[in-house]
């Protein structure tokens, strides 16, 4: 399967087609690792060290 | 003491900046802070805010959501440079819907001790909303603003979709 390199989008762009997959996994209840998973495929992480 | 149907549910840290609760009609909600420097190397300790809710069934008014978002949201800015982003796009219509419930809990939480920003983009149809906040003593404050207003001149142009 081709993956998209989403860290050429435009960073806007990314962030909201980040949420709305997030929206989409959370709605349907997914578990912490497939919305663990969507994180990185759009390079972020859900732990952050502050 | 506040009323008991006025105090922020038990929620849980599921990993660093990560929360969830259940409402009192059982809806899981998920809140989470998205690190922004991954886009933009400026903006330092900046997050993008976001709250989800598992399922699509209608529930009643409950004043508790905002009182645990509003907990949340203090919690977050007891580090003072700490900075939030908050962006709503109409993909499902509901943008302003969110936008004004948001504006509605950060009024409520707001002491003064915050500022913001906001933009829009729009074209044809589309609708984006843009808003940053941060505490007025952020150290980064001027560097958090300059970024902000770079990002809206620099990249809303591309998003129309």
């Amino acid at each position: 399967m081709e993956t998209k390199d989403r860290t050429r989008q435009n960073p806007i762009r990314r962030l909201l087609e980040y949420k709305r997959a997030m929206r989409e996994c959370i709605q349907r209840g997914a578990d912490y690792e497939e919305m663990k998973k969507i994180t990185k495929d759009y390079g972020f992480t859900l732990a952050t060290p502050v | 003491m506040a009323s008991p149907s006025l105090l922020p549910y038990d929620y849980e840290e599921i990993v660093e900046l990560n929360y969830e609760f259940v409402n009192k009609d059982g809806i899981r909600y998920h809140l989470y802070f998205t690190p922004m420097d991954v886009l933009y190397p400026d903006m330092v300790n900046t997050y993008s805010f976001n709250i989800e809710r598992e399922g699509t069934t209608p529930h009643s008014i409950d004043r508790r959501i905002a009182a645990t978002v509003i907990d949340i949201l203090r919690r977050f800015f007891e580090k003072v440079e700490n900075a939030m982003i908050m962006v709503c796009d109409n993909s499902d219509g509901k943008q302003e819907k969110r936008r004004v419930q948001f504006n509605r809990w950060f009024d409520f939480y707001n002491d003064g001790t915050l500022s913001s920003r906001s933009a829009e983009a729009r074209e044809g149809y589309y609708q984006l909303l843009v808003s940053i906040y941060f505490k007025n003593d952020n150290p980064n404050k001027q560097q958090l603003v300059r970024s902000f207003n770079e990002l809206m001149s620099r990249d809303i142009y591309e998003i129309v979709v």
